[in-house]
């Protein structure tokens, strides 16, 4: 189920928002689990089962070696959690790539190829694989202690705004929520949090459905058909599309969890107005990174070691976040650029981009840009050579032309993605998304989310475009 | 307890408009319109554990859901104006908006462009077979004649919308067909020609410009065309169409379906229409010959309107060669014939005339295998 279709907007949401705002506050943890079963039993029946008996195995080892007193027990508790993890993880997500890479060898080298049966991937596993994982770690770590019962543990992976396609939610950051997020909950925080569900449903309806149909349209255009121009619009595109499909995701995500008094943690800080790539993976899945850096970079060694071994920690680290998000070696490629550009900063490229100051946001949107080439693509022999249709100066095709909804949502997009540059951008930011409201904002914003609510939902209503991207992560 | 008063009440307020749909659905609240065009609801599915596990069901009632929620027409009209509005686009399939408030189907103006010019061997090969089939039926006694539907974008070539310009382009479909189809002598009624020349010189309206087709005043009149033909060819006192006056009004439903089928809160404005009122005119000395319209959409507009019974006497309208509609279909008496399961050649066989009419862009599937099936039968391979 998304949050961006009439099942959920319709019924779901408000029979489920009914029926928890009505229930006794002893009972509300147990509407959100019922609910977020359902939820997820909705679009993944067969994956459910994988979940539960997942946190089952999970729950029990890590209680285990939180009582064990040696530390050889917790060693091994704590592999054989991740090794169900991950295992199941690389199971799912990438024995078809590896599978696939193995026949390519054999192939090459005139052997029988192995006999295989694709899987298909459980929505949002890699997701609650990493949630699952900072759960053990954090206990490891003693961090925080683990949770009082399974029930809680199951809430804690399976809450139905984050579940499929985050804000990854660190154990430590959350445990202490399951048990008092009640007490955050408010007519304040419930209409707050409903105003950023409307945001998030405009961002993904209004804003990277139009994109993303572009970009559809443009890239797939066969590569020696593809004008130079139209190229750049469809990376343009993509961008935004990515931008706000994501980011709107999130935005619902955070909404739907303070309208049950939970704090989600943000996700994107307007990533495109980063003045270089090590502040754009500040700014950009905010989550995903700070995860990679306490679960990867710092057991890794961080930056504590040499120069060089701290560049390689950042390199294996990216290659890791591309693999994470697909697994095909144009997400490898991407991580592994994204990787090259933070090591070039840290070498020469950021004291240049210093002296720029706020323009350099240009260089970041550009290496940006370059990059979602390989991730749309997905592959990286035809993501070479949509790159060279990009700089190749071919004269464009008609067989994709911009219209007047396009340009208008563009210029939109544009103005939602860079008018933080400015100082007054900021100022509004902060008032709209983090200041206190009087009454009479109240009633403003209530009639701008309105007309949100009503828009997206007769777009939804006549559209038959409305993928979320990062499902599929 | 009387804090948070405001929020509380902008919180029921959405929550009300949130379950809104869902209450509509199942109480029916309040009317809701209904919306115009060819709309397939999907069927409600029913709870099967089997149909959850493989996710049949759930895909099943999201269609249910989607094309069933309370107040779902009046979120698509909504959806559709705001669209006319920012960006003047009708959201129905192939729809553009022109100058002028002149909607067109897409297929007519890539046609008049050119752009599904199929050439020249093409339309020959096709063209020599209905002659063909042209001198066997005269040689039988009976009548043919092909009709050239008016185009809209032939009528307002000038009101095309600005992202598909006009090019003047020799090579396409209609004149081809003109230009072969009078080279071998094919009986040809350019109504296309007619309407263009004609065009504000008439005392009503021959093609409007919310609809697809010609209106009830323009097929009247090239209906008149037709009987004309027929007339002279069989030698023959035909009924006419009379009618004693003309007034303004509204639209008929047909003449406007562009406009309906835009689904708008806030139609775009309908022009006003001179109509005719047909004379019952004491026909029992003319003659009406057994005839057969075969056709595209065109021809409705003479079905609807009673003009295939007001000439002739046992008539079939063959539509697109798949279905067929006669006295006793559009009495209800039978059910729509389909053309697959139905002796069409002897009904060919006994009757006196055949008036093929197809439109410009459905030139190129002209007769819809009719001219292959009847070209066959009249000349057999040996």
């Amino acid at each position: 189920m998304v949050f961006s279709s009439i099942v959920f907007l319709f019924y779901f949401m408000p029979l489920f928002f009914l029926v928890y705002f009505l229930v006794d506050r002893r009972l509300k943890n147990w509407v959100i689990l019922a609910g977020s079963i359902v939820f997820y039993a909705w679009g993944a029946p067969q994956f459910i089962f994988v979940i539960l008996a997942t946190t089952v195995a999970d729950f029990y080892i890590v209680r285990m070696m939180d009582a064990s007193r040696t530390d050889w027990l917790r060693k091994l508790l704590l592999s054989l959690s991740l090794s169900i993890n991950l295992g199941l993880l690389f199971y799912f997500k990438y024995s078809n790539f590896f599978v696939q890479n193995l026949n390519h060898v054999l192939q090459q080298i005139g052997m029988k190829q192995v006999g295989w049966t694709s899987l298909v991937l459980p929505i949002g596993i890699s997701f609650y694989t990493f949630e699952t994982l900072t759960y053990v770690v954090d206990v490891y770590r003693k961090v925080h202690k683990p949770l009082r019962n399974f029930w809680d543990y199951q809430l804690y992976i399976i809450l139905f705004p984050k579940l499929i396609a985050g804000p990854i939610i660190r154990f430590h950051d959350f445990a202490d929520q399951i048990y008092d997020h009640t007490e955050h909950e408010n007519a304040e925080n419930r209409l707050r949090g409903l105003y950023r569900f409307f945001i998030g449903l405009g961002k993904k309806i209004l804003i990277a459905n139009v994109m993303g149909a572009a970009a559809d349209t443009v890239f797939n255009i066969p590569h020696q058909e593809l004008g130079t121009a139209t190229a750049w619009w469809g990376a343009l595109s993509y961008t935004f599309q990515i931008y706000f499909d994501f980011s709107g995701y999130s935005d619902m995500a955070i909404g739907l969890g303070l309208m049950m008094g939970f704090r989600i943690p943000e996700n994107f800080n307007n990533p495109y107005t980063a003045t270089s790539i090590t502040d754009f993976w500040r700014r950009w899945h905010i989550t995903l990174g700070s995860w990679m850096r306490n679960y990867l970079y710092i057991p890794l060694g961080g930056n504590r070691g040499s120069k060089w071994r701290t560049y390689i920690n950042l390199w294996i680290v990216f290659l890791a976040s591309g693999l994470w998000h697909g697994a095909a070696w144009g997400y490898v490629a991407w991580g592994a650029y994204h990787g090259f550009f933070l090591v070039m900063e840290r070498l020469f490229l950021g004291k240049w981009l210093a002296k720029l100051g706020k323009a350099s946001f240009i260089y970041s949107f550009f290496v940006v840009l370059i990059g979602w080439v390989f991730f749309r693509i997905e592959h990286i022999r035809p993501s070479l050579a949509y790159l060279g249709r990009l700089f190749s100066w071919h004269k464009s095709s008609e067989a994709w032309l911009p219209t007047t909804e396009y340009y208008t949502i563009f210029a939109v997009a544009c103005l939602f993605s860079f008018f933080t540059i400015a100082n007054w951008g900021q100022r509004i930011q902060q008032r709209f998304f983090y200041a206190p409201y009087p009454v009479r904002r109240h009633y403003l914003v209530a009639t701008l989310m309105l007309v949100i609510c009503l828009l997206s939902a007769s777009r939804i209503a006549t559209s038959s475009f409305n993928p979320f991207i990062y499902f599929r992560f | 307890m009387k804090r948070n008063i405001p929020q509380k009440i902008i919180l029921v307020f959405f929550f009300v408009v949130l379950l809104a749909p869902l209450l509509q659905q199942k109480f029916h609240i309040v009317e809701s319109g209904r919306l115009f065009g060819a709309i397939t609801d999907s069927p409600d599915v029913n709870f099967t554990i089997r149909g959850w596990w493989d996710g049949s069901y759930q895909k099943k009632k999201t269609f249910y859901l989607n094309d069933s929620f309370g107040f779902r027409t009046d979120f698509v009209r909504m959806n559709n104006q705001v669209d006319y509005f920012l960006y003047h686009r009708i959201n129905q399939r192939s729809t553009v908006v022109g100058k002028n408030g002149v909607l067109f189907e897409r297929s007519y103006i890539d046609e008049y462009n050119g752009k599904d010019f199929v050439g020249d061997p093409e339309i020959r090969g096709k063209l020599e077979k209905l002659k063909a089939i042209q001198d066997t039926l005269t040689r039988l006694g009976k009548t043919f004649v092909f009709v050239y539907a008016p185009s809209k974008a032939y009528y307002f070539p000038d009101d095309f919308p600005d992202d598909l310009p006009k090019v003047s382009s020799k090579n396409t479909n209609y004149r081809s067909f003109r230009r072969i189809g009078d080279s071998l002598g094919i009986n040809q009624i350019d109504c296309n020609a007619w309407f263009v020349k004609m065009k504000g010189k008439t005392e009503g309206i021959l093609m409007s410009k919310g609809g697809v087709h010609w209106t009830f005043y323009g097929a009247l009149m090239a209906a008149d065309s037709i009987v004309r033909y027929v007339e002279n060819a069989r030698h023959i006192d035909m009924p006419r169409f009379l009618w004693k006056e003309a007034w303004l009004g509204e639209p008929r439903p047909q003449e406007v379906d562009l406009i309906a089928a835009a689904n708008l809160i806030y139609p775009i404005a309908k022009d006003e229409y001179r109509y005719p009122i047909l004379l019952e005119e004491n026909d029992s000395l003319k003659t009406k010959p057994d005839m057969i319209f075969l056709g595209d959409s065109f021809l409705w507009t003479f079905a609807y309107n009673n003009v295939m019974p007001h000439i002739s006497k046992n008539w079939e309208f063959w539509y697109y060669f798949r279905q067929a509609w006669n006295q006793d279909v559009g009495s209800g008496k039978i059910p729509t014939i389909d053309l697959g399961n139905y002796d069409w050649f002897q009904s060919l066989m006994q009757k006196d005339c055949l008036v093929m009419l197809y439109t410009e862009p459905n030139l190129p599937s002209i007769g819809n295998d009719f001219i292959e099936k009847a070209y066959d039968k009249f000349y057999p391979k040996k």
